[in-house]
């Protein structure tokens, strides 16, 4: 597990028609941390929200509690899934640098661990813009770079790569100790 | 997208009349799960509903006696970063004849020469990419792959992830495909094996 030390666990929810204005925040600020819905810059407002559920298998908002009150710190999202083949993609998406990081990673597992205990899935994809951090850092495990599509993602005047990484059904069962 | 003349072949936009040919060459039982829907049938409803879904442009690919050789297409266009996706398919009796490949390229060649893309990309599971990898080595630039992504007729089969930049594509392929368009265009100007009347009365 990532994290341990003081770190508070997340919690969580289903995303409701409020957190809305959250997510667009994130989308607006950083774009270049939420490949899925800002590929191609961010959606005008109305197009989010559906492009927030397009594709989705489960997503649920990320919050924390601190200090007597429950702050909503990101998404954790699996999209994609294609139930023949064994695959599925996941997202984590937060306000960078708003030292919620670690929380994220644990909610990320949680979903991750959701995926391989609740379906078959084989494989775990996760994609990030080389201008933003990879999804499965801070995680600590082998995720193999698959795919790097060169200089594909334009942000801040540069040309930035798209890249996929996965985890393995077998490798994330060993980790957590569950068997394969 | 406009239609496009070479030697061998002619790419024009498909029309509503072209839908049922294509229709029963994805959904052939012969194509497995090898083709984009995986095995899985469709009505033709949905089938025609789907066709022009992000498409920037789908060309039917013929030879000059209308017979069709396939399809090419290109969708997803991002213009803010410069990319576009392509993606071909071949009825059974053109497979492996390379005759889809100069159609992908006159394609290629149409989107570097009329639209401003830097890249275009493509996806190619392993048992077709095969058929094509080496004859494509010059300008196709392998972005990695998807290892044991697809379950493809009972084997997990890997997804490439390829790439046509603008700069290596244009100098030496896309005037190689110009001038074969020109000449092309030339022969048909002058009567040339009669193939403009045969396009014309043929409509196709």
């Amino acid at each position: 597990m990532s994290g341990g030390g003081n770190f508070p666990a997340p919690i969580l929810r289903p995303v409701a028609p409020s957190d809305t204005t959250f997510l667009y925040h994130v989308a607006a600020n950083y774009p270049e941390t939420w490949p899925r819905v800002c590929q191609k810059g961010v959606p005008v407002p109305h197009e989010f929200e559906a492009l927030l559920w397009y594709q989705v298998l489960s997503q649920y908002m990320v919050d924390v509690f601190i200090a007597g009150q429950t702050v909503t710190i990101g998404l954790v999202s699996l999209y994609d899934a294609d139930h023949v083949s064994g695959i599925v993609w996941v997202e984590n998406v937060g306000l960078p640098g708003d030292h919620h990081e670690i929380v994220r990673c644990q909610a990320l597992e949680q979903v991750i661990d959701r995926g391989f205990t609740s379906w078959p899935f084989r494989k775990i994809y996760g994609v990030h813009h080389s201008a933003a951090a990879p999804v499965f850092s801070g995680l600590g495990l082998d995720a193999p770079e698959e795919v790097r599509l060169r200089e594909v993602y334009r942000h801040d005047g540069h040309l930035w790569d798209r890249v996929t990484c996965s985890v393995e059904r077998s490798d994330w069962m060993q980790r957590s100790g569950t068997g394969s | 997208m406009i239609a496009i003349n070479d030697p061998w072949l002619r790419l024009e936009p498909v029309r509503p009349a072209d839908y049922e040919a294509l229709f029963r060459t994805e959904m052939a039982w012969s194509q497995g799960s090898a083709w984009r829907f995986g095995g899985a049938t469709i009505d033709f409803r949905s089938y025609v509903s789907s066709f022009w879904l992000n498409v920037l442009g789908a060309c039917a690919v013929r030879r000059h006696d209308g017979s069709l050789l396939g399809m090419v297409t290109a969708y997803d266009p991002d213009h803010r970063n410069g990319t576009v996706w392509i993606m071909a398919m071949a009825v059974p009796s053109a497979q492996g004849s390379g005759l889809l490949l100069v159609g992908l390229s006159h394609l290629i060649t149409e989107l570097f020469h009329n639209w401003p893309f830097r890249v275009v990309l493509a996806e190619s599971k392993a048992p077709a990419y095969a058929q094509f990898r080496s004859s494509t080595r010059r300008a196709v630039v392998e972005q990695g792959r998807l290892t044991r992504h697809l379950l493809i007729d009972g084997e997990f089969r890997d997804l490439f992830y390829l790439a046509i930049n603008r700069e290596t594509w244009m100098p030496v392929e896309g005037a190689r495909y110009l001038r074969r368009q020109r000449r092309a265009d030339a022969d048909m100007a002058s009567g040339d094996s009669g193939q403009r009347s045969v396009l014309i009365t043929t409509g196709k």
